[in-house]
């Protein structure tokens, strides 16, 4: 079959190939805009997902994963004596800075038990993660070792004043809003989250409700001498209480009754963990937004540019479509060859756009940690948003060549 | 049998507040199988009545009954499947479609009517064999020449049979051989193929080409000729 939408686009081929570079510049700009808004996301709620644990328990002002309260580790062990806990876990988080080659770089700390089950930080060996247990030791996101100056693994730095030696790489945990990542045992987080600062937690119980307050003391600035980290003590700030349920344990009666055990805590299941956290981000912050203006304009663009295109060879084919309507073509069948031009331009452009931003997002992710996520939905949804885009535009053409007057073909 | 006849047509355009008259009360008749030119000075209405009897223009007033189809009143979208069905077209600018090769031009024409399947390439090629150009199949028409354009208009036309073949000034763009042989290539086979030919031309030469001859002048009928010493 003669397919005229296919010819016509191909009949003047530089001005097809820069029409193509446009649609394949607004699809990128799309699905970079999506993805990095996905990827984004993902990365704050990487280390929720990779976890085995059913419930998360914190602080009952928690705001984000990153943004809450500690509690004592005391009720760490009460949660495990709760019915229908299989397994109770610690996991601390708090903020440092990390010092290597006399330069300085935020970070957030992450303690969790290394022989534990439920905390895994990432993608990483068991035995660099068994490696934790020896003091002042860590390990850090692959995409962090240009930020920390780090070359390999066992190469060392200090966080605050304390040494701290890199035994292990991992990856596909650094959150895009957060400080650098350093994970490390329980111990030798509450020793790097405290260096510097001495604190005292004083705990009153008063009509069923545990009120605690965490006094922190500044150290002097140099210690002479570096001990071992103290082990942790029932009074010891940590984050959550990470929670297997036991076999066909309900998870929603398993968090009520940690509620009610667990004064001042809020307890979450994983993925509700993860939606508050996503949603925070996505909607608390302009993030999302921002992201998402960026997606609009590059389908703004992409429709701009295909209407362009569709616009001016109806305009230059109008004597064409003129001997279509007088050899007896339909409306429709004029239209089916506008539409099939514009959906030729959606393919065509969808296609090397994507391979582009999936080359550009290998790249980023790989030395930038950055990821734009492009996942089989999203990759589904930016070719509709581009069919609609192409086919939208065609809709300005179809309004001209609709208007023709047939007697255009009897002109010389 | 009379293929084309028209009573009474008139056509006036409004341009602005004024109105022109451009057809002034036509009455015509043109019996099948009849190559008959219409011939008129520029501005006398000779496309306008054209595109009336075609049914792409709708009269002021008037009737036309093709092969004995009043189509005057017929719905746009019964008159777009009349033409389809009824009319071949040829145009003084060739209008093919720049894109496709000859042999798709026609193949197109052939799609449009309805045609399907493997036999369509076949029958395209026949067409094009019948108007001389069978080694001329995949050229683009910018690599043809305004004669060879033409006739791959005139196969065009032929596509599908119809009964009607409506031309406006198919010689008008050719040099006076070239306007002579796709002349007498239409009336060899508008002949063979029994279609009734309605011809507007400026064109003194090919008059003799013609069963008959209506002058139109300031949009009314002057005068008609019968011609018995044609090519044919």
């Amino acid at each position: 079959m003669v397919s005229l939408a296919r010819k016509n686009l191909l009949k003047d081929l530089p001005r097809f190939l820069v029409a193509q570079a446009g649609i394949m510049f607004a699809v990128s700009l799309v699905t970079i805009q999506t993805g990095i808004l996905k990827g984004f996301t993902r990365s704050t709620t990487l280390l929720i997902d990779s976890s085995a644990a059913d419930i998360w328990v914190a602080s009952e002002n928690i705001v984000n994963f990153e943004l809450t309260e500690p509690f004592p580790y005391a009720q760490v062990r009460q949660a495990q004596d709760i019915e229908g806990v299989a397994l109770a876990e610690a996991l601390t988080i708090g903020s440092g800075r990390w010092y290597s080659d006399g330069k300085l770089t935020t970070l957030r700390v992450f303690g969790f038990d290394p022989n534990g089950q439920l905390f895994r930080p990432g993608q990483v060996s068991n035995s660099a993660i068994a490696a934790l247990n020896a003091p002042y030791s860590a390990l850090i996101d692959r995409t962090n070792m240009r930020s920390f100056r780090i070359g390999d693994v066992g190469d060392t730095a200090r966080i605050r004043q304390l040494p701290v030696t890199v035994v292990g790489l991992t990856s596909d945990t650094q959150s895009l809003v957060s400080s650098k990542f350093v994970f490390t045992s329980l111990i030798n987080a509450g020793a790097y989250i405290n260096s510097g600062f001495s604190s005292e937690l004083t705990c009153q119980l008063g009509e069923g409700d545990i009120t605690c307050v965490n006094a922190f003391e500044r150290d002097a600035d140099t210690a002479s001498e570096v001990a071992a980290p103290a082990p942790l003590n029932a009074d010891a700030p940590v984050t959550y209480v990470l929670v297997r349920a036991a076999p066909g344990e309900n998870l929603q009666q398993l968090k009520q009754r940690l509620e009610n055990t667990l004064p001042g805590t809020k307890a979450f299941t994983k993925d509700e963990l993860i939606d508050t956290t996503q949603a925070y981000w996505q909607n608390r912050t302009g993030i999302g937004f921002i992201l998402g203006l960026g997606a609009i304009v590059g389908v703004i663009v992409g429709m701009v540019v295909v209407a362009q295109i569709l616009y001016t060879s109806v305009s230059e084919n109008l004597r064409e479509f003129g001997t279509l309507k007088a050899m007896g073509a339909s409306d429709w069948d004029i239209y089916s060859v506008i539409l099939e031009q514009s959906l030729w331009m959606a393919v065509l452009g969808y296609v090397p756009g994507l391979l582009l931003c999936w080359g550009m997002g290998t790249w980023t992710a790989a030395t930038q940690g950055i990821v734009v996520l492009i996942t089989p939905i999203s990759a589904v949804g930016v070719f509709g948003i581009t069919v609609v885009m192409c086919v939208g535009s065609a809709v300005f053409a179809i309004q001209k060549v609709t208007r023709v007057d047939p007697g255009i073909v009897f002109k010389a | 049998m009379v293929a084309i006849a028209a009573q009474n047509i008139q056509m006036s355009f409004m341009s602005g507040t004024t109105e022109t008259r451009v057809l002034k009360g036509i009455d015509l008749a043109i019996p099948s199988g009849q190559i008959r030119l219409m011939m008129g000075p520029s501005g006398s209405g000779k496309t306008t009545l054209l595109s009336i009897l075609a049914g792409i223009l709708t009269p002021t007033a008037g009737t036309v009954q093709l092969l004995g189809q009043e189509i005057t009143t017929l719905s746009r979208k019964k008159l777009t499947v009349f033409r389809r069905n009824h009319i071949g077209f040829i145009f003084q600018s060739f209008n093919l479609f720049p894109a496709l090769t000859a042999l798709e031009n026609i193949e197109l024409a052939l799609q449009l009517k309805g045609y399907k399947g493997p036999g369509i390439k076949e029958q395209a090629f026949d067409l094009l064999k019948q108007v001389g150009l069978g080694d001329r199949a995949n050229n683009l028409p910018a690599d043809l020449s305004g004669g060879q354009k033409q006739r791959v208009a005139i196969a065009r036309a032929l596509a599908g049979e119809p009964e009607l073949i409506m031309a406006d000034e198919p010689t008008a763009a050719l040099d006076s051989a070239t306007g002579r042989d796709v002349i007498e290539l239409m009336q060899y086979l508008a002949k063979n193929k029994g279609c009734t030919v309605l011809i507007i031309t400026h064109d003194p030469r090919i008059t003799n080409a013609a069963d008959e001859i209506t002058y139109l002048e300031d949009g009314v009928l002057a005068k008609q000729s019968s011609l018995v010493t044609g090519l044919h």
